[in-house]
């Protein structure tokens, strides 16, 4: 088991993608290991170790392809390292790619109580958070109608709503910030700010390095899936500044085509 | 192949309240916008059973019996198994890639999804069967200690497209011709389960093959139970019919247990 302190632990972890022509390829691979199936593999992350106590709100800085996303994946559960372990004390909330996990079909009403079900938290707690979660998202009449009809921007706060609401331990925001206007997202840092007060731990994708520092005390740099840089936020920045603008970063194709 | 069939049944049990959680609103979310909304899942069985009864009773049968049975009965304790079946048999096979948001954006076990997806329509299933014991005592039909089988028929037809839906939803997950030969395959699991004309006549080898179908096999249980009194026991492919499904369920496990890491990748 791991130590009460550590809210997350990430461990040797390696992510191969592999990539079939087709998806019969795939499952003829796996099914059967034949060797003839040809594939190309993809290391999205390659040996990445780091703890991440409790309490602590840590800045995942990378470009595109670095292998930010993935590692979030993992961490929140619905992607599996290849190699190597991810280990998490606590229940997770994620905003992956903007969206949180709603069911496209139905209300975002009824998409709270569909979230906050699957999150194990009964329906009398849930009607307690609603109204809470409804303000905070401003979706006004929206909150009612199903969630295909909503923009991206609307989606991102709902998604923001509902998982800051339901108290999470670990919060994840991968990018999710962007895309809301800047009164939301005005909103959305005193939210944060006062959660991590309140000891939530929290880990933070972006690409606005004041952003991470307002947030962060602890920043991670990765970089065609290897973690380069783990320190404080702004020796992370810095040493993220450089890599983008000072010396070109070498890139290759291999990792760019991942996200 | 142990540890994963243990794997999933305690999942099962960790996560009750959310199987259910998620059968509701899987059952409501097929009509959210309709007028009629709920009325449809009983409107479009009520259409379907009206122009079979009119197309082989009266149309091609003349309103011949069935040996001792009124045809129109015989038909109709067999055909309320197929909504069920069919319900189950495509939309088990998409499933998962309906509910990918459950796999690629939160933490939850796939092999749920297809219980719930189930779920939610035995619930329909069993008010389906409620209407119809309601005509058949209405016709005069009235209940016998044979009905007390249908339970148990309903419980194993339920489990059945659990199994079912986690075999066939992780491989047309996996492979888009898979889900093609489902959807294509439907036709032919219909007009071959017996919910027309009995295989009693047919020649031996063909039985063996038609009674392959688990849904040949519900067919007549729920027809034994309701119309034509047999227990369970006297049915000979019964242990054929089991037989196909822990086939079934041990294929679906191992699937899972060889796919199911990989299923966020591909989705």
């Amino acid at each position: 088991m791991i130590n009460d302190n550590i809210a997350i632990q990430v461990k040797n972890v390696t992510k191969v993608y592999k990539l079939f022509k087709k998806d019969s390829e795939r499952l003829k691979y796996k099914m059967f290991h034949s060797k003839k199936v040809k594939f190309t593999e993809k290391r999205a992350l390659d040996n990445v170790s780091f703890d991440i106590h409790k309490g602590e709100a840590v800045a995942l800085l990378g470009k595109n392809g670095a292998g930010k996303s993935t590692l979030l994946k993992m961490i929140t559960g619905v992607a599996y390292p290849t190699f190597g372990t991810v280990r998490v004390n606590g229940n997770v909330s994620a905003l992956l790619e903007l969206t949180t996990g709603f069911d496209p079909e139905i209300t975002g009403r009824e998409n709270i109580y569909l979230k906050g079900g699957i999150l194990g938290i009964d329906d009398a707690k849930i009607k307690e958070l609603e109204p809470e979660i409804v303000e905070f998202a401003e979706l006004g009449d929206y909150i009612d109608q199903p969630v295909k009809k909503y923009s991206s921007g609307m989606k991102a706060r709902l998604g923001f709503a509902v998982n800051i609401n339901l108290k999470p331990d670990v919060l994840i925001v991968d990018e999710a910030l962007s895309v809301g206007d800047k009164v939301f997202r005005m909103k959305c840092k005193d939210k944060i700010a006062s959660m991590i007060e309140k000891g939530v731990t929290f880990l933070f994708v972006t690409h606005s390095q004041s952003e991470a520092i307002l947030f962060c005390k602890r920043g991670i740099v990765m970089r065609n899936g290897h973690m380069v840089f783990d320190g404080p936020i702004k020796e992370a920045a810095k040493y993220y500044q450089n890599m983008t603008t000072g010396k070109p970063a070498i890139i290759s194709k291999e990792v760019t085509s991942y996200e | 192949m142990f540890e994963a069939l243990r794997e999933i049944i305690s999942d099962h049990i960790k996560y009750w309240k959310q199987v259910f959680r998620l059968a509701k609103s899987d059952m409501k979310k097929g009509h959210t916008g309709s007028t009629l909304g709920w009325a449809w899942e009983f409107a479009s069985p009520a259409v379907r059973i009206a122009v079979y009864v009119f197309a082989f009773s009266i149309g091609l049968r003349q309103n011949q019996p069935i040996g001792e049975f009124s045809y129109f009965y015989w038909l109709l304790s067999g055909i309320i198994v197929w909504f069920f079946a069919q319900k189950t048999y495509v939309g088990g096979a998409g499933c998962i890639k309906k509910y990918k948001f459950l796999v690629t954006k939160i933490k939850f076990p796939v092999s749920l999804i297809p219980t719930f997806t189930s779920l939610a329509q035995l619930l329909v299933h069993l008010i389906i069967v409620g209407i119809i014991m309601v005509i058949f005592v209405i016709g005069g039909h009235f209940p016998t200690v044979y009905w007390l089988q249908l339970p148990v028929y309903i419980l194993v037809n339920f489990l059945f497209a659990c199994s079912w839906g986690l075999f066939a939803g992780v491989l047309s997950t996996m492979s888009k011709d898979f889900q093609e030969l489902i959807r294509s395959t439907s036709m032919a699991i219909f007009w071959l389960s017996g919910i027309f004309f009995s295989f009693e006549q047919m020649p031996m080898w063909v039985q063996i093959i038609l009674n392959l179908n688990p849904v040949a096999v519900v067919v007549r249980g729920y027809r034994n139970s309701l119309i034509t009194d047999q227990w369970f026991f006297n049915d000979p492919w019964l242990l054929e019919c089991l037989a196909v499904y822990i086939v079934i369920t041990l294929v679906a496990v191992k699937l899972y247990k060889k796919l199911g890491k990989e299923l966020p990748d591909v989705l």
